[in-house]
């Protein structure tokens, strides 16, 4: 059983290697600061070839004649419209490019071309600097800072300063607590049961959504939304871990990066930075569950809650529903204990 | 001891993407016996990207439970095996990492070398990107753009009987070396000839200066004749090769063992094929489903013939998939209570951020169990259309407990297959516990003799002798009766009614004999031809099992009806829903 970490600290330092595939090239250089959205590569997401035979398209009877009549060489970058090959004598005709391209080869009386292909961007994801390139794969970035991280997020990046429209741990967000006053901010907002949620926070240009929770029905919305959105606990009505709450909350005001952008099989994690001008150590990866580690319930009717561990069972428990499983005593910061699951511990550190 | 036994210790290696599993075996008393198992969590992710970490603690556990040393003290594995104890003589490597390398295959005819590339590549871990047809609907520049932008690490071209085709696979091939020039000199995929021998050298002229080559032999050397295992071999071989640049600490493991490692696909086969041979069953077929975190691998043999597919277990390798392809209202009908559909969601949803969670509510285990029958469902129905497939009638099922190891009640285990599968006939379901079969296989090679002792013990049990029973009749109807011959002269009856499951409890390993008499013309035939006679029954954990669902099962629409069918079915199975 794998114990997934997330991260919730009020300073680390942040490196995060964005790597992109396929042909790109680096944006920025090493030294220089970039904003959660800027691009800081591009690449293309799909090569497109096309191959022009001129001995076809002008009639040569031999190879040789054509290949005399092509006017590009390998390497040249070509415009739609340029002349490929031009056929000499009074009755002249030309092989146009009918895109943008490069020319990649030249074999016999065939004019090999990659298409010009609109790049897509790599974003920073949070405010940082360049400490690194890596040639023809990507960047190296890094800051320092709280850094708090979440379990699913929507696939976008924004900066700007957090504001809270909670007071309590578990609040709903509803469409009417979306004030005209959270205007350019990144709103902390608690569970989420309604899309109408995210319409109001495009239209009064809200720059990102913090929520503990949301219902899975609106998911597909929330993935359609135009802003960032991140959720730091899950699917359902959940509280927000008091960790996260009072992070959060202790830098209201402060410009934070929100990057929902993540993928799994890179084992990333959407994620918040709040950029702090100290510098310190990288956060721990690779804990494991041991007396003493800050925890969240993340099934169950404590879901959400954050605790410590204070004893690991060496003996498998069986639960209610008749599953016999590893269970830790965890205490919750009011006092309370209770025996979970292992499998349903996340570690917060 | 037996002089046939030439390793005496054995550590099987199992490693997938999430767990580390070691099984040690060795003899005693003559026999080979599973010593001891253990696990830990892979390492192949951050933050330490090399698998030696999750094998050492695995093997630090080994070492308490049965007091052996494994590993010296420069953590090398210590083979031979020492006079001390300590040490092992054989070490076998079996490995999930679907889709880690990845290939394109060029064939000629659809019906010849291009199914024999599709026979092929089913017993691989590989990922199939592309397939290049002699009669390719595809311009040139598609073909060029599709290698370029999927960049394989292997090409295998097949094509022409021996002495057949062979201009054909010389215009594959200029096609597969014009497009792989347009890729950078480090990004060039390794190519593997298995086709028409009679032009090998061509080939190799022809390849020689663009890239590295690998001749084997043809995979269907005649028409009517398939020849993989040499081709299987080689690509095992490049394959292993490209995990160890790949994977680090894949080297490591690698060093040990005498042969290539095996992917869990092909010692899944290797194992179906041989418990097939094994089993007592005159017209035997087996079907053997290894459900992991990573793959769901599922391996048939009918007839003789061996099928095979894996895919991936997108609940943990790809969340986003697995909630867009899963029918979560379909799953929410063979639920056997009421649950708010806003629940369910978000329950699913969630368990595609945190799939490891353990159910905390009787809510949330039924919904488990929901997923996982769809799970097993899914993957079968993938299965048995990849081959068209029709019939399930299987004698036996195998299934891998590893996954299902949260379920401690073999009754739950036994009633997910019957409600996945809904197998037909009569059917010995097992349940292999320690996941064993893939290490078997891989431990067979070069030590065949193990298998077969270790399939002797209780490694895999039988969970039940399964009679399914298919009939017209109404539902409720008494519709067969049957008499349970004890050995002691007792005697026990029972009616079987339309719509029901009936258990009856036996000690695993009891025999009894069975007569049935039919109430409501059914064909006692569907059990075997001599079966007036009465059936010798061996018990299993859940005794036998008497299923009269009919096939498929249909499901009640009326959710008052559906629950008290879902609730007699469990209460029958002896599973508490309360």
């Amino acid at each position: 059983m794998e114990t997934q970490i997330y991260h919730t600290l009020g300073l680390a330092k942040i490196q995060r290697t964005r790597i992109f595939p396929g042909r790109g090239d680096v944006l920025v250089r090493v030294g220089q600061k970039v904003d959660a959205s800027d691009a800081i590569a591009e690449f293309i997401p799909e090569e497109k070839f096309i191959i022009v035979n001129i001995r076809k398209e002008l009639n040569f009877k031999n190879s040789d004649d054509a290949r005399r009549s092509i006017n590009v060489k390998i390497g040249d970058k070509i415009s739609k419209g340029d002349i490929l090959a031009r056929s000499s004598g009074a009755l002249s005709k030309s092989v146009k490019a009918q895109n943008d391209a490069e020319v990649v080869n030249i074999i016999g009386s065939q004019v090999i071309l990659r298409l010009t292909q609109p790049p897509r961007p790599i974003l920073a994801g949070f405010e940082s600097i360049v400490t690194e390139i890596l040639p023809f794969r990507g960047v190296v970035i890094e800051t320092n800072g709280a850094l708090i991280q979440g379990v699913w997020g929507n696939q976008k990046a924004t900066s700007g300063p957090v504001v809270s429209s909670m007071v309590e741990m578990f609040e709903e967000l509803t469409p009417q607590k979306i004030d005209v006053s959270f205007r350019g901010a990144i709103v902390l907002g608690g569970h989420c049961a309604n899309s109408d949620v995210f319409k109001a926070a495009e239209d009064l240009n809200i720059k990102g959504l913090i929520l503990s929770s949301m219902s899975a029905s609106i998911a597909n919305a929330a993935l359609n939304c135009s802003i960032p959105i991140i959720l730091l606990e899950g699917f359902g009505p959940c509280p927000l871990n008091e960790r996260a709450f009072e992070l959060i909350k202790s830098n209201e005001k402060k410009i934070v990066s929100l990057n929902t952008i993540y993928d799994i099989q890179k084992f990333e994690k959407p994620e918040i930075i709040i950029q702090l001008p100290v510098e310190a150590n990288a956060p721990v990866d690779g804990l494991e569950l041991r007396n003493g580690s800050v925890v969240r319930v993340n099934s169950g009717p404590d879901r959400g809650k954050a605790a410590i561990i204070k004893k690991i069972n060496s003996t498998k428990t069986k639960l209610m529903n008749g599953i016999r499983t590893t269970c830790a005593t965890i205490e919750f910061s009011d006092g309370d204990q209770v025996s979970i699951p292992l499998a349903n511990l996340d570690i917060l550190e | 001891m037996s002089e046939s036994i030439e390793f005496s210790s054995v550590l099987g290696i199992k490693i997938d993407f999430y767990t580390t599993k070691l099984y040690l075996f060795d003899v005693v008393d003559g026999k080979f016996h599973l010593l001891a198992t253990s696990e830990a969590e892979t390492t192949f992710k951050p933050p330490y990207n090399d698998l030696r970490e999750g094998f050492f603690k695995a093997i630090d556990h080994l070492q308490q439970i049965t007091g052996r040393m494994l590993i010296d003290e420069q953590m090398c594995l210590i083979v031979p095996a020492q006079s001390d104890g300590s040490g092992i003589d054989q070490v076998a490597f079996t490995y999930g990492f679907l889709n880690q390398i990845s290939i394109i295959t060029a064939g000629l005819l659809e019906d010849v070398s291009i199914s024999s590339l599709g026979h092929l590549l089913n017993t691989t871990h590989l990922n199939h990107l592309d397939q290049i047809r002699l009669n390719d609907p595809r311009k040139i520049e598609e073909i060029l753009s599709s290698v370029v932008n999927q960049n394989p690490d292997i090409i295998l071209l097949s094509g022409g009987t021996e002495n057949g085709a062979n201009k054909s696979i010389v215009r594959m091939l200029e096609i597969i070396l014009f497009c792989i020039k347009h890729l950078p000199a480090e990004k060039l995929p390794e190519l593997v000839y298995a086709g028409n021998s009679a032009i090998a050298n061509k080939i190799q002229e022809m390849t020689a200066s663009i890239a590295k080559l690998s001749v084997t032999d043809n995979i269907r050397p005649t028409l009517d004749d398939e020849n993989l295992m040499p081709a299987l071999t080689t690509i095992n071989e490049i394959a292993s090769q490209m995990m160890v640049r790949k994977i680090p600490g894949f080297e490591y493991l690698f060093s040990y063992t005498k042969s290539v490692p095996m992917p869990f696909n092909q010692s899944n086969g290797i194992m179906t094929n041989f418990l097939n041979r094994l089993s007592a069953e005159k017209m035997a077929s087996s079907l053997v489903i290894d459900l992991g975190k990573e793959m769901i691998s599922i391996a048939g043999n009918k007839n003789g013939s061996l099928h095979q597919s894996v895919t991936e277990n997108l609940l943990f390798k790809n969340p986003e998939r697995y909630i867009s392809e899963t029918n979560i209202k379909e799953i929410s009908t063979w639920l056997p209570k009421s649950i708010e559909m806003e629940e369910i969601n978000n329950y699913f949803w969630d368990k595609s951020i945190r799939p490891d969670t353990i159910p905390n509510g009787r809510d949330d285990y039924l919904l488990d169990l929901g997923m996982l029958k769809n799970l097993i469902k899914t993957g079968y129905l993938n299965f048995k259309n990849k081959y068209s497939i029709s019939s399930d009638y299987w004698t036996q099922i195998v299934i891998n407990a590893d996954y299902l190891s949260n379920f401690e009640n073999p009754n739950d285990i036994t009633l997910i297959m019957l409600d996945s599968i809904q197998p037909k006939g009569i059917t010995n379901l097992y349940l292999d516990h320690n996941g064993i079969l893939p290490v078997l296989g891989s431990i067979a090679i070069d030590n065949p003799i193990l298998p077969i002792q270790i399939l002797e013990g209780p490694s895999i049990s039988l969970l039940a002798k399964v009679f399914s029973i298919q009939s017209r009749a109404k539902f409720g109807t008494p519709i067969l009766k049957i008499r349970m011959e004890y050995k002691d002269g007792t005697y026990l009856e029972e009616e079987i009614l339309k719509g029901s499951i009936v258990k009856i409890a036996l000690s695993a390993g009891q025999t009894v004999k069975i007569f049935f008499e039919s109430l409501s013309n059914i064909d006692l035939n569907q059990f075997g031809k001599n079966i007036k006679k009465g059936l010798n029954v061996q018990g299993g954990l859940c005794g036998v099992i008497f299923d009269a669902r009919g096939r498929p099962i249909r499901l009640q629409k009326n959710n008052a009806e559906r629950f008290e069918h879902f609730s007699n079915w469990n209460k029958s199975m002896g599973i508490n829903l309360a």
